[in-house]
């Protein structure tokens, strides 16, 4: 998934339900969720692409 | 359940000059706002140090949800910013179990889309990970009792 995600970064995306396709990317979550009902694809995944400069650094709470 | 760790891509630094990627403990989960409606998915990370289930707002918002009409929490992150989530009760699914959670929708939540804490998401699901074989087995607790 790294080398799919890796032109993405910074980006929210819409992957497909396998994972081994980005079927929309774009600066919003609004914004990739519009292209993909648009498109009529079914059961998208979203994500956000981390900054690759940096791990994950996760500990809300 | 098992899942695989994802690979996220990351850069070399000085620390790790050989890194390309980071495998990093996400799984896809559904979230709607009513039992019957349609989940919409997202990678999720299960935190484990996190002690809450935090969503980004805009989630929230797309599967219906007013953010800013439920009861807030701070939070502090690992950097000591503080964060303001707002609490809602929704459903999760989790591989084809679904569980009613009570999630906190937040803009400035990091990383995005959201983490998998404690409370929402570890009371309910047993979670073991291996980092070896990059696998994370997550298995729904069978009483829905919940600890608080």
């Amino acid at each position: 998934m790294a080398e799919l995600l890796r032109p993405y970064a910074q980006k929210w995306v819409a992957l497909s339900w396998e994972k081994d396709r980005v079927l929309a990317s774009g600066a919003s979550l609004p914004e990739v969720a519009a292209t993909v009902k648009r498109k009529g694809y079914p059961k998208p995944v979203f994500a956000f692409v981390s900054d690759p400069r940096y791990g994950l650094l996760p500990g809300m709470g | 359940m098992k899942f695989k760790f994802a690979k996220f891509p990351r850069l070399p630094s000085a620390a790790f000059p050989d890194i390309k990627a980071s495998p990093v403990p996400v799984i896809t989960v559904g979230l709607s706002a009513a039992k019957k409606a349609e989940p919409l998915y997202v990678l999720a990370l299960i935190d484990s140090g996190a002690a809450d289930t935090i969503f980004h707002g805009d989630i929230g918002r797309h599967i219906g949800l007013r953010i800013e009409d439920g009861p807030s929490a701070e939070h502090r992150g690992v950097g000591g910013q503080v964060i303001l989530s707002y609490f809602h009760p929704i459903h999760l699914v989790v591989g084809g179990h679904a569980v009613p959670i009570y999630a906190g929708f937040c803009d400035q939540v990091e990383p995005k889309p959201g983490l998998l804490g404690m409370r929402g998401f570890s009371e309910h699901f047993k979670v073991a990970f291996d980092y070896r074989k990059e696998s994370i087995e997550v298995t729904p607790y069978p009483s829905r009792q919940i600890l608080h």
